[in-house]
């Protein structure tokens, strides 16, 4: 405690000194947090936008051949619960439909896909108004979910829409229940399967074959697949005639993300490492100068080691300083300004306190200024105190 | 009659820049009482502060035994060396005497900083007596370039004392000074040791200063040689003071 008194009084008597010494470590400090802060929020937007488009990080998908549904769906969804959401994953059961949509009278070609599962746990689909139907079969038909274009074409929330699927069937009215984010620039309809066979049965063609997608938290590949395979198999098909491939974009996006990354850190490494430099030149200058003043307390009874953690904690104290006000305007900095880069709808959550990054920053600027600071402080416990009797 | 400081056999040299060794301090003997005043003369360039370094502990001995309080220093590590010096002994230097951006009380509290933990109202005790010793007692709050010469050698005195070292050692301690300004100093030096019963060794060139004390001792060919009196200075000794 006295000596950290002693070393801030030092401080404060080469205010000069210590001032250019922090502001090299400062600049390398944000160098640091500013990189690794920015690298994660890239990471976040990109791989949001990854999962929110082919499904989060692992998914499986594979197209149900006509045989494997031919027993229905009720069967169909009992295989997959079974399989899937028992084994703790979820899935997204596809099928495009070409439709009617529109207000009363204004109806217009559009693509109406309707889903079995929960989409919002395969995919990262942020929900903007309302929300997606229960899977409650008690409430179905359910009503309509449109993604943001189709919001715009057609209304959001509580607006009633007519849907036709396929000619030979008549017109159904549905409100819209909720507006989703799915990364798709054409208008989407997302409407539950189950709630349109309710209101339509016999609306799938004899020859249907729907799209599945797989997810589970933490689960591989592998795993996943022979779940899928599982559940095809409870409905009969060979265990060879699925193409379960992997859906989702993430694991290669990171790979290429991480290669940048290492880039950006490596520049910021090398600034860390300018700083050590100029920490060194300005540690040795000071030295020099206070040769006079530590001789005196060599001889007047400071031990080595006391001499040695003075210079030495002079630079830590330098170093943390700086490291707090560094971090502490790179995350100001990230508070204010990424989410004024998010669009709203965007998948991406601003990032919360990125206490990596800080973490780093602060454990970056300790090592520079222990690297920075040991050489000097070794020199200034070895001052000749003979010297005090010369010149 | 207890011996404060005790040089036995003691060498030292140093190796020139030309890479020639020079052996300054061959053989010296020396034993110093408590309360006792010594005077080390020579001519300029014979040894002197080297030797005051080795007997302060400033550096080590090439060889021989050097006993200060009581404790053979040879086998002692940094820490019970610091020790002694920060307790044991107090320094005077010519030159090398103040920090420039510590008042005159923080100066003198410098040895109080290192050692046993001394509690903050007593370090202030402690600085005050000695200022006041040192008839400084209303510059304390003086900066160093705020008093003139011989007020900042007091104030360097009063530094050497605060501890309470049972031994002073002083480097031509008014060898910056003007006669008058010195023989106050010197006063000073004297008196505020004898007083506290601590031994003192004054290096000087100065047979003025050499004959205000108890025994003077002259460094020669790197053997002290002792002096009862200091006797009139040989015609070549003077000449060799006033260079
Ligand atoms: N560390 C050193 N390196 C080289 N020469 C030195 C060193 N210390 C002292 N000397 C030389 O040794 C001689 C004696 O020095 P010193 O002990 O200061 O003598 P004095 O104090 O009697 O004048 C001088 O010539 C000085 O230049
Ligand atoms: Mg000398």
């Amino acid at each position: 405690m006295r000596l950290i008194l002693e070393a801030l009084r030092d401080l404060r008597a080469h205010r000069g000194r210590t001032l250019l010494s922090a502001v090299s470590l400062f600049v390398a400090v944000i160098a640091v947090v500013g990189v690794s802060t920015v690298g994660s929020v890239v990471q976040d937007v990109f791989v949001a936008n990854a999962e929110q488009q082919h499904g989060r990080a692992v998914t499986v998908a594979t197209r149900l051949p006509h045989p494997v549904v031919a027993r229905g769906l009720p069967a169909v969804l009992t295989a997959l619960d079974t399989n899937i959401t028992r084994a703790g994953g979820s899935y997204l059961l596809m099928y495009q439909d070409n439709a009617q949509v529109g207000a009363e009278g204004g109806a217009q070609p559009q693509v109406v896909t309707l889903y079995s599962g929960t989409p919002g746990a395969v995919r990262r689909l942020p929900v903007l108004h309302g929300g997606w139907p229960a899977p409650d079969p008690q409430t179905y038909p359910g009503g309509l979910v449109l993604n943001q274009a189709a919001e715009a074409q057609y209304g959001g929330v509580g607006t009633e829409l007519s849907v036709q699927l396929g000619r030979a069937f008549p017109a159904y009215t549905q409100p819209v229940v909720g507006v989703i984010a799915d990364g798709v620039d054409a208008p989407v309809v997302y409407q539950s399967l189950l709630g349109a066979l309710t209101l339509q049965p016999g609306v799938l063609p004899a020859d249907w074959s729907p799209e599945l997608h797989v997810h589970a938290d933490g689960a591989g590949e592998s795993v996943l697949r022979s779940a899928v395979l599982a559940a095809a198999a409870d409905l009969g098909a060979p265990p060879t005639g699925l193409d379960v491939r992997r859906a989702d974009t993430v694991g290669g996006l990171l790979a290429s993300l991480r290669s940048t990354r290492s880039g950006f850190l490596a520049v910021a490494a090398l600034t860390l490492l300018v700083a050590v430099v100029g920490l060194l030149n300005i540690g040795f200058a000071t030295v020099r100068d206070r040769t006079r003043e530590l001789t005196l307390r060599r001889a007047t009874g400071a031990t080595r080691g006391h001499v040695f953690l003075l210079v030495l904690l002079a630079s830590v104290l330098v170093g943390l300083l700086t490291a707090l006000a560094a971090v502490l305007l790179a995350l100001g900095a990230v508070d204010l300004v990424v989410p004024h880069l998010l669009a709203r709808g965007s998948a991406v959550r601003a990032p919360a306190f990125p206490a990596e990054a800080a973490l780093v920053g602060l454990a970056a600027a300790l090592a520079a200024a222990l690297a920075g600071g040991a050489a000097p402080a070794l020199a200034a416990a070895r001052v000749d105190m003979a010297q005090a009797l010369r010149d | 009659m207890t011996a404060v400081l005790v040089a036995e056999d003691v060498h030292k040299g140093v190796q020139l820049a030309s890479g020639r060794r020079l052996d300054l301090v061959r053989a010296v003997n020396l034993t110093v009482a408590a309360g006792e005043s010594v005077a080390v003369v020579g001519r300029s360039g014979s040894g002197k502060s080297t030797l005051l370094t080795v007997l302060g502990l400033l550096s080590r001995p090439d060889r021989g035994r050097i006993t200060v309080a009581g404790r053979d220093t040879a086998t002692l590590g940094d820490r019970p060396l610091s020790a002694l010096r920060n307790g044991a002994i107090g320094f005077v230097f010519q030159n090398y005497s103040l920090l420039a951006h510590l008042d005159a009380a923080e100066n003198v509290a410098l040895p109080l900083n290192h050692g046993p933990r001394v509690p903050g109202r007593e370090v202030r005790a402690r600085t005050a007596d000695a200022l006041a010793a040192v008839g400084l007692a209303e510059r304390a709050r003086s900066r160093p370039r705020q008093l003139s010469g011989g007020e900042q050698q007091r104030v360097a005195i009063a530094r050497a004392l605060v501890r309470d070292p049972s031994l002073v050692l002083a480097d031509e301690p008014t060898g910056a000074l003007d006669t008058a300004t010195a023989d106050r100093v010197l006063a000073t030096l004297t008196g505020v040791t004898a007083r506290r019963g601590a031994a003192l060794v004054v290096v000087t060139h100065d047979r003025e200063v050499a004959m205000r004390m108890d025994r003077v001792l002259r460094l020669e060919d790197g053997v002290l040689v002792e002096e009862r009196q200091p006797a009139a200075p040989a015609v070549g000794e003077r000449r060799s003071a006033c260079v």
